[in-house]
């Protein structure tokens, strides 16, 4: 029993551990991952039409370049860009990438994005990214969003959560889905893994076994 | 995780009339593009308070020279002792006939800068044997404009006419001006232009080129600068119709000051049957031309020949356009018009249609819910004109084909002004009868007037100018030019939901608040709980050897009662910056909270203080004068009452960032109707 017990306090640490290192990516250094959506199948009937993508990471804070998105998964369901598309940004002053586009169904892909915050918030705001589709013009394709966006995520000024927010123009909707970053999933896997490990050290030691 | 997919139908239609009506500044001739004459942001000014006991003369500003420009209004300016920094503060700009441009504190008067526009070896331009225009002298008439994005600070755009100090050769010139230091930030364009005269008749024609060329010895530049497509757009009209003149409009990249296009609207400068006669010279009494969203120009020229023979698109063969109301491209080409079928008695009888200055509507609705893009415009006859902006008429012989005609309204001799427009109504301020407003039903104008002033206004009438918050509170101003030789002229105001009922004029006080002598096409301008109004100096008055002063009447409450600073009760949270390329602005969404327990009355102003100092907002509401800090901007919660407790509301800052450095600032919140 005692080696059982030494096990079960081994796994039980390595548990807590584990735990504290997914708590501490909740904090101001934290990356968070969202899936992105949006329908333009409207857009796609609007032949003749020329567009652009339009991804920005603008800072607000104390510190230029301290986050950074990064992007994959693109899908642009038929649609083509005449640029390659942006893999990563850091923020900066009118951070501006733009790509003209031809529509396809959809547009969807995963980005992935720090949390840093630099600066008293009395007088700082946060970096913010967004994305946009432009007319031929170079305007927004004005959403629901007061500034024009269909996409848009804030930095937290406290080490918080971000702020994501997901708007739609007509019948193009776009969405926003948090998904754990890899690093997350890691953790989950290794933590499922630890508590298997530690349901079976139970079952041995109930059972008298050894290990 | 926070996910917020916001509903925000209820935050777009409340953005509504904020987010179309910017009222801190006033940077072009009546208000805005559309020359609506509204200043929908007011909050100080009420028909309640707006009373002689509770308001009247603060102060005058003295200027060296006559005004006819209207006074522009920038709020919240960084101002600069060398590199020292000593704050924001609101100024009004004046521009005067002895080419002079000053900018003074708007909420105390004192003085920032003065320049001269005179150039070395020059003097301002003598009256052009046209006594009866404006004399003894001749500097700015023209109301500048100001651009808040271009330059470090901002640029003042301003037209300037000069001649030679021993021989009678004459200059006009455009300055692009520091808003900081009244500098040339480039080097002034002299105007010079030329235009093809296939006839060859003009008295300016040059047979080198085949073209007529502009004479600035025989062209006046009354109407306002326009700033729009990203180019200072001038027009020209005559001295007391003295020929060789005719209608140039001539545009300027303001970013250069060099000249991208021009346009005559009477190219072989033919006066007509009879002289005399402005040859379609385009003066509107100070207006600028009016601007729709798309950047297309509109505006009437005086009497001046017309063409009606028309080549395969309709258009004038000759490219004669008198007493024509006509629909321009940003790049001056005519892409529609208007000309009065009875156009031959008008050029003949001097009726220039366009005596007065046009207004491009907002959106109206008939019956059936169909939208309508009109636009107003009249002259010097008695009859409105209101015009489809999409088909504007052309001409017809028979009789007019236009969206709607409205005859022998606007008193015996027509219009001398601008009108405005407030709520759906029309003020028109003709001359000799009294000012009207007219209201609009279902997209159409009733053709009687609703109600009119029991004030008379004589020569040159009156251009109404109005303030109010949102629908609310309206006022309408109005300057009196008594009609004496050396009588005082009056400001007054009338509630704008019955101008029948006067709420206050400067007469009443007696000599309390006097502030000069009448002058002509005054245009009264209002921001920030005060009116700034031109008029010629005092007799006597003498500034800087100069014996025709001019001065400005600063008008405001005596003892305003200050807003409630409720920031202890309101969480204010940033969001980040989004850049828009197309107009270089930023673009931040700020939320307030009422953390409270009691409602937050309407209206909820977010202010900005200790702001980046090469940061402005474009759209700010308004900006304190007397609540400390002063020469704040700020920006009122989209709402239409009070912020109840746990109630929240998302605030739109558009920022211009002309240094292009961080934007930060600290925040302040104020509530209540009462002054910032």
């Amino acid at each position: 029993m005692k080696v059982c017990k030494n096990v079960s306090t081994f796994y039980r640490s390595v548990m807590v551990a584990l735990a504290l290192a997914f708590i501490s990516t909740a904090n101001a250094d934290d990356i968070f991952a969202y899936n992105i959506s949006l329908n333009t199948s409207t857009l796609r009937a609007a032949s003749g039409v020329s567009y652009a993508l339009d991804f920005q990471f603008n800072n607000g804070d104390a510190i230029l370049g301290n986050n950074t998105v990064t992007f994959s998964n693109y899908d642009l369901g038929g649609g083509t860009t005449s640029a390659a598309l942006p893999t990563t940004l850091t923020d900066g002053f009118a951070n501006d990438y733009q790509d003209p586009f031809t529509p396809g169904d959809h547009i969807s892909y995963t980005l992935t994005m720090t949390n840093a915050f630099s600066g008293d918030p009395n007088f700082y705001s946060p970096d913010e990214f967004t994305f946009s589709i432009l007319d031929g013009n170079g305007n927004d394709i004005n959403t629901t969003s007061p500034n024009g966006s269909f996409i848009t995520i804030d930095t937290s000024e406290v080490g918080g959560p971000q702020s994501a927010s997901a708007y739609s123009f007509g019948n193009i909707t776009a969405t926003i889905v948090a998904v754990p970053e890899p690093s997350i999933w890691l953790l989950t896997l290794l933590g499922l893994v630890g508590m298997g490990i530690l349901a079976l050290t139970r079952q041995n030691c109930a059972s008298g076994g050894q290990i | 995780m926070r996910i917020i997919d916001k509903a925000l139908l209820g935050f777009i239609a409340c953005f509504g009339w904020s987010f179309s009506a910017v009222a801190a500044d006033v940077l072009t001739y009546h208000n805005d593009n559309a020359r609506t004459g509204v200043n929908p942001d007011e909050i100080s000014l009420t028909p309640q308070n707006v009373r002689a006991d509770a308001f009247g003369l603060k102060f005058k500003l003295i200027v060296d020279g006559q005004l006819y420009a209207e006074p522009l209004y920038v709020s919240s300016v960084p101002i600069f002792n060398g590199s020292q920094f000593l704050g924001r503060h609101n100024i009004i700009v004046v521009a005067t006939e002895h080419d002079s441009v000053y900018a003074f504190d708007a909420d105390s008067g004192k003085l920032y800068w003065q320049i001269s526009l005179i150039g070395p070896g020059e003097i301002p331009s003598d009256n052009r044997n046209c006594p009866s225009a404006v004399s003894p002298e001749i500097g700015v008439t023209s109301t500048p404009v100001i651009d808040r994005g271009i330059g470090p600070y901002g640029t003042i755009y301003v037209l300037a006419m000069t001649r030679a100090a021993n021989t009678l050769t004459y200059f006009y010139r455009l300055h692009a001006l520091d808003l900081l230091t009244g500098k040339d930030v480039l080097a002034p364009a002299l105007i010079q232009a030329s235009y093809p005269d296939p006839g060859g008749h003009g008295p300016n024609y040059d047979p080198a080129t085949s073209n007529i060329n502009f004479d600035p010895a025989f062209s006046e530049q009354r109407a306002a600068l326009v700033l729009a497509n990203g180019l200072i757009y001038t027009a020209w009209a005559s001295f007391c119709d003295i020929p060789p003149s005719s209608g140039w409009i001539i545009a300027y990249d303001e970013k250069t000051l060099t000249q991208t296009y021009v346009l005559n609207v009477d190219p072989d400068e033919t006066p007509a049957i009879n002289p005399p006669s402005s040859a379609a010279g385009i003066w509107q009494s100070g207006a600028g031309a009016a601007v729709d969203e798309q950047g297309n120009l509109y505006l009437a020229t005086a009497n001046g020949p017309f063409d009606p023979n028309f080549d395969q698109g309709g258009f004038p063969i000759t490219g004669d356009y008198g007493d024509t109301f006509l629909r321009l491209s940003p790049t001056l080409k005519v892409t529609d018009f208007f000309t009065p079928s009875d156009q031959l008695l008008r050029t003949t009888d001097d009726l220039d249609l366009g005596s007065g200055g046009s207004m491009v509507l907002p959106d109206l609705y008939d019956s059936s819910n169909q939208v309508h893009h009109l636009a107003v415009t009249a002259g010097k006859e008695p009859t409105m004109y209101i015009i489809n902006r999409d088909n504007l008429g052309r001409y017809n012989p028979a009789g007019d084909v236009i969206y709607q005609r409205i005859p022998g309204v606007l008193g015996p001799f027509g219009v001398w002004s601008a009108p405005a427009y407030f709520n759906e109504a029309l003020y028109f301020g003709p001359i000799d009868t009294t000012m009207m407003r007219f209201t609009f039903k279902y997209a159409k104008l009733d053709t009687v007037p609703d109600s009119v002033t029991s004030t008379i206004f004589y020569y040159p009438g009156t251009n109404p100018t109005i303030s109010s918050l949102g629908n609310t509170n309206g006022i309408v101003w109005a300057a009196e030019a008594t009609n004496t030789a050396q009588g005082q002229e009056v400001l007054h105001a009338y509630d704008a939901l019955d101008v029948g009922t006067e709420l206050y004029n400067s007469a009443q006080s007696g000599i309390r608040d006097q502030f000069g002598v009448s002058s002509k096409f005054i245009v009264p301008t209002i921001s920030n709980g005060k009116v700034y109004i031109g008029a010629t100096g005092l007799p006597g008055t003498i500034v800087g050897n100069n014996p025709s002063s001019g001065t400005v009447g600063v008008f405001g409450l005596f003892n305003p009662t200050p807003a409630t600073d409720v920031s202890s009760t309101i969480q204010v949270i940033r969001g980040g910056f989004r850049y828009l390329p197309t107009t270089g602005h930023f673009i931040q969404l700020v939320t307030l909270t009422n953390t409270g327990a009691a409602p937050v009355p309407f209206p909820v102003s977010l202010v900005l203080d200790n702001l980046s100092t090469g940061a402005v907002l474009a759209n700010a509401n308004g900006a304190t004068t007397i609540v400390s800090p002063v020469a704040s901007q700020y920006v009122n919660a989209p709402l239409t009452s009070s912020l109840e407790p746990s109630q929240s509301v998302t605030v739109r800052l558009d920022f211009i960032d002309t240094l292009k450095q961080p934007i930060l600032y600290t925040t302040r919140v104020l509530a209540g109707v009462n002054s910032r």
